[in-house]
């Protein structure tokens, strides 16, 4: 089909007008974007950041713990349920939940390096929980330390030269965007105490979950088949151990050990139905070698390291799951009674 | 200077890429302008000189497609024949980046030389007007395949104002276009992904789901970029030509490829089908020239066997569609056709999807209950956007078809659409035809 061109200046407003509509629209978002901020990426603080795990957040309740935590709790968001409260009475200890969203080996030196030299805490104890996708040798550093922080410093590799950008688009992209109207939501309708809620000892409470597990309308197998979905396609980039990232928890229990601290770690709990899924795409195997770079570095390090990647393992139901990697909290009494049998006779 | 910023601005996306093959562009670009001329200046000397110059340029651009991107599948076909036989590796492997875009520039080269040769074209007016014509960035990588005939007079009238029409239809088809991929191709793409990725595919059900969700997947992701090269060249001020057409609706296998990948299927008939004789002699001739074309189409997507017998299953069809015809049994009924035409399309899409032929031969036999049943994918979300999709496909009106009004109803569409996409791209995937 040939077009012909008409030069009529009808055709003018028509332009003009997607050109305007376009650029306000555009503008309306990434306004709201930052604006709201819902996981800490920009400098406004109008709206209180509502998801859950926020390095920025994390750091603000550490610097303000009271009394000063003598254990910290290092991992993701898998560990972001350990209840502080539960590891002081197995150990003893006063103990904070420093566990953030993705969190990698790097999270785990930056965060402990900075509780030590700039908050000057003097933890005895550090209970690290790794997940097999924390060794991933394709994946970026989390977008918070991809951009200049309190933390970056620590880092040994300093953050993008592009973060700039990173941070920019962001701001016109669907996730945050969702991100945004639902803090928005959560302020606007009284609910942000309800959901996703932290203490000042850093416990993280998924009181949304919670409340639909109780309700019988949280659907198990709907959320591992989400599970699987999206970690699909990041196993499949996940083709060896990353050496950097070994090295970083490597350095994280050195260091560690020279503040006087003791160090455990533990493998997080997957379910079996996300690790059946996930075989195909070489979960197998990442699995095998992280079990086996992990024990090694312990055993150079002299660290307790626990494998609880299955339930079995501690002697847990795999009722406990909320979806594919996450669970009701239920597991960590089972964990920490493995880990500290002697109710922390060593440690104190 | 028109020319040299777009040729200089296609060669930056083009090197953005990987720079170490621009030069194989240039080169390509630099042997076909000689060779045009060469040509055009031979019309009056021996028609041998034209030949020769004609067959040197063909023989390059082969030459270039052969080794970057069918080297390995010759390499490794010869070797496992030669392992069956108890030999070694007979020829070495080598591990050969396949040039992104190859197979696209290549075929607009080698029809500007042979249009020359026909007398249908003049050569270009400059080494510069014809680099713009090879680069330009908006069907580089992807198609369409422009023809210089298809541009010769818009280069040649290239106005210095964008008019204001133009630009509407610029926005209209790029942002079509961007939806298509980002809204529709790219929601299919991670459940398809994940079936094909399947050792063992389970059950009929799934399996022809999933099928059916790559067939949209491919459309919306093929004709989505097309659509946007459309709508890019418009900025240029230039006009591309369709190359799809509702090809879904299609009522038989020779309207299917009048209506898909419409650039590819006139040159293979141009260049390939009619020059062997097209279907103006024997019926077996007749046949030996579809399969070829069909063959050679098959191959021009990929080099693997699957791509190849994709080809032949095309051709196959071609020639039972064409003997149908000829015997009159066709169906009064378009739907009945229709949809007999797109389940047999389907079928084909299975060859050239899958990663083996063993895997694509897995899949077949779950579609036809080797595997049982199976059951309906859990996600309702899923299956909204294959249900959405497959109405657009079948019954709505295509970018083409469409005729834009000066409304700005139109434009805030637009405009919203642009901003749904935008907000997506951050999942995006890479353009399926990328890879050929």
């Amino acid at each position: 089909m040939k077009l012909t061109f008409s030069d009529a200046s009808e055709w003018n407003p028509f332009v003009r007008t997607f050109l305007c509509s376009m650029l306000c629209a555009l503008a309306a978002v990434a306004v709201l974007n930052y604006v709201v901020n819902p996981d800490g990426t920009y400098r406004s603080r109008v709206v209180p950041q509502l998801l859950w795990g926020a390095r920025g957040q994390k750091l603000s309740l550490l610097a303000t713990a009271n009394p000063a935590p003598q254990a910290l709790i290092l991992g993701s968001s898998r560990i972001m349920n350990l209840a502080p409260t539960d590891l002081q009475k197995a150990t003893g200890l006063v103990a904070f939940n420093a566990g953030v969203d993705v969190a990698r080996p790097e999270d785990f030196y930056v965060l402990l390096r900075y509780a030590v030299e700039r908050l000057h805490l003097h933890p005895r104890l550090i209970v690290i929980g790794v997940d097999v996708e924390a060794f991933h040798n394709h994946e970026p550093p989390h977008y918070y330390l991809q951009q200049p922080t309190e933390l970056t410093p620590y880092l040994w590799t300093q953050p993008n030269p592009h973060w700039r950008w990173a941070k920019f688009t962001k701001l016109f992209t669907y996730d945050e965007t969702r991100s945004s109207l639902t803090a928005l939501y959560k302020v606007t309708t009284g609910h942000a105490d309800q959901l996703e809620r932290t203490d000042s000892d850093g416990l993280t409470h998924c009181d949304g979950w919670s409340r639909q597990m109780a309700d019988g309308n949280r659907e198990l197998g709907e959320s591992i088949r989400d599970t699987i979905s999206r970690f699909a396609p990041r196993y499949d980039d996940y083709t060896a151990l990353s050496r950097e990232r070994l090295d970083y928890l490597r350095a994280t229990l050195d260091f560690a050990h020279q503040s006087g601290s003791q160090t455990v770690i533990f493998l997080t709990p997957t379910h079996p139905l996300v690790e059946a899924g996930l075989q195909p795409h070489g979960y197998a195997s990442r699995k095998a070698e992280v079990i086996a770079a992990v024990q090694s570095i312990s055993d150079q390090t002299k660290t307790p390291f626990y494998d609880f990647s299955s339930p079995r393992e501690f002697g847990g139901e795999i009722t406990h799951f909320i979806d594919g990697v996450h669970h009701d909290g239920t597991y960590f009494e089972l964990m920490e009674a493995r880990m500290f049998p002697a109710r922390a006779r060593a440690i104190q | 200077m028109r020319f040299a910023w777009i040729t200089l601005a296609s060669y930056f996306f083009y090197g953005w890429w990987n720079w170490r093959f621009l030069p194989l562009m240039i080169a390509s670009t630099t042997v076909d302008y000689i060779a045009g001329a060469k040509i055009k200046t031979a019309e009056t000397e021996n028609p041998r000189t034209r030949r020769a110059w004609l067959v040197g340029s063909l023989s390059f651009n082969l030459a270039l497609l052969a080794f970057f991107k069918y080297y390995g599948l010759f390499a490794s076909t010869i070797n496992q024949a030669s392992s069956s036989l108890g030999s070694g590796t007979v020829v070495p492997v080598l591990n050969i980046i396949l040039p992104i875009g190859i197979s696209f520039y290549t075929f607009n080269s080698m029809s500007y030389t042979i249009d020359i040769y026909r007398g249908l074209v003049r050569p270009a007016r400059s080494l510069l007007h014809y680099s713009a014509f090879v680069a330009l960035f908006p069907h580089l990588i992807a198609g369409p395949i422009v023809r210089y005939s298809d541009i010769e007079t818009q280069f040649n009238s290239l106005k210095n104002r964008l008019g204001s029409h133009q630009a509407s239809l610029g926005i209209y088809f790029f942002v079509i276009g961007l939806s298509k991929k980002v809204l529709i191709a790219d929601r299919l793409a991670r459940p398809v992904n994940e079936f094909f990725a399947l050792a063992h595919p389970a059950g009929l059900v799934n399996s022809w789901i999933a099928v059916l969700g790559y067939s949209m997947q491919l459309y919306f992701d093929f004709s989505g970029y097309s659509d946007m090269a459309v709508g890019l060249a418009h900025f240029l001020g230039l006009q591309f030509p369709q190359n799809f057409n509702s090809p879904y609706k299609a009522e038989n296998i020779a309207d299917f490829w009048r209506r898909w990948h419409i650039s590819l299927s006139t040159w293979l008939r141009d260049y390939l089908f009619i020059p062997l004789g097209g279907s103006r002699r024997s019926k077996t001739r007749t046949t030996l020239n579809l399969t070829i074309t069909m063959f050679l189409g098959g191959l021009w997507h990929g080099a693997g066997w699957t791509f190849v017998v994709w080809g032949l299953y095309h051709g196959v069809l071609l020639v039972i569609h064409a003997a149908a015809r000829e015997r009159r049994w066709t169906l009064n009924s378009p739907t009945l056709n229709r949809i007999i035409t797109f389940v047999a399309v389907m079928l084909g899409w299975v060859l050239f999807r899958a990663e083996s032929f063993g895997g694509a031969m897995k899949i077949l036999a779950a579609m036809f209950g080797r595997t049982g049943l199976g059951a309906l994918p859990d996600s309702p979300l899923y299956m909204c956007w294959l249900a959405w999709a497959c109405a657009v496909a079948f019954f709505a009106r295509n970018t083409w078809e469409v005729e834009l009004q000066p409304r700005l109803a139109y434009a805030w569409s637009l405009a919203g659409l642009l901003l749904a996409s935008v907000l997506m791209l951050g999942g995006a995937s890479p353009f399926l035809y990328f890879q050929f």
